[in-house]
């Protein structure tokens, strides 16, 4: 809390629904601890991790706001974030009655391999991403249909 | 069915059967590949149904 860093939001963070939050993966509690730490609950909200830092620094001049790191610390998880994003759609009714819809993909089974259909990989019987599934660029998450006529005169075609 | 400006009034019930749809579908944009982590159907004063996707 209050470091304008990448770090824990609260206990429910896996729980909330921001469009878009970032997190670090391994937070750790300080090793040292001020006054202030204590007051702030600071320990229990952790917003960084304890890096073991050596730094030879030939004249002093040569090394200002950056750090050399170690191939295996990245590996192990060492300054992993991650982020979690909301995508969202509303599923319309318009003056006429007509509404959008959502369906699965109608893919004949026999097509069901093509590399044109595999954007619908995701999605559920509902039409709807199934939670667990992965995505890439161009994969559908939510097959939404909308009527070519959404109102009373028919005017839109 | 042509567009001859202004409503018609006279027109009879739209036949909602008979209507044709589009697909918009929602595609994933990303840059990087992601997991749907939640999903949730709700409703809010505007949008009566509503779907958010949340992946991680």
């Amino acid at each position: 809390m209050g470091k304008q860093a990448i770090g824990s939001i609260g206990y429910n963070q896996l729980n909330r629904v921001d469009t878009l939050l970032y997190l670090m993966t391994y937070p750790q509690k300080p090793l040292v601890k001020t006054r202030t730490i204590e007051i702030t609950n600071f320990e229990k909200l952790p917003a960084g991790q304890n890096a073991s830092v050596a730094i030879m620094s030939y004249s002093g001049y040569d090394i200002e706001d950056a750090v050399i790191l170690n191939r295996s610390s990245l590996d192990r998880g060492f300054g992993r974030a991650l982020y979690i994003r909301r995508y969202q759609t509303d599923i319309k009714k318009y003056a006429n009655g007509a509404a959008d819809m959502i369906a699965p993909a109608s893919i004949p089974k026999e097509k069901h391999k093509q590399a044109m259909f595999k954007k619908y990989h995701a999605l559920d019987e509902t039409g709807i991403a199934r939670v667990g599934e992965s995505l890439a660029s161009g994969d559908v998450y939510i097959n939404k249909y909308s009527p070519s006529l959404t109102n009373d005169s028919g005017g839109t075609r | 069915m042509k567009d001859e400006g202004g409503p018609k009034k006279s027109e009879p019930a739209l036949d909602l059967s008979q209507l044709e749809y589009k697909s918009r579908a929602e595609a994933y944009k990303g840059a990087n590949p992601a997991f749907v982590d939640r999903v949730i159907l709700t409703s809010t004063p505007e949008d009566p149904f509503l779907i958010k996707v949340i992946t991680r």
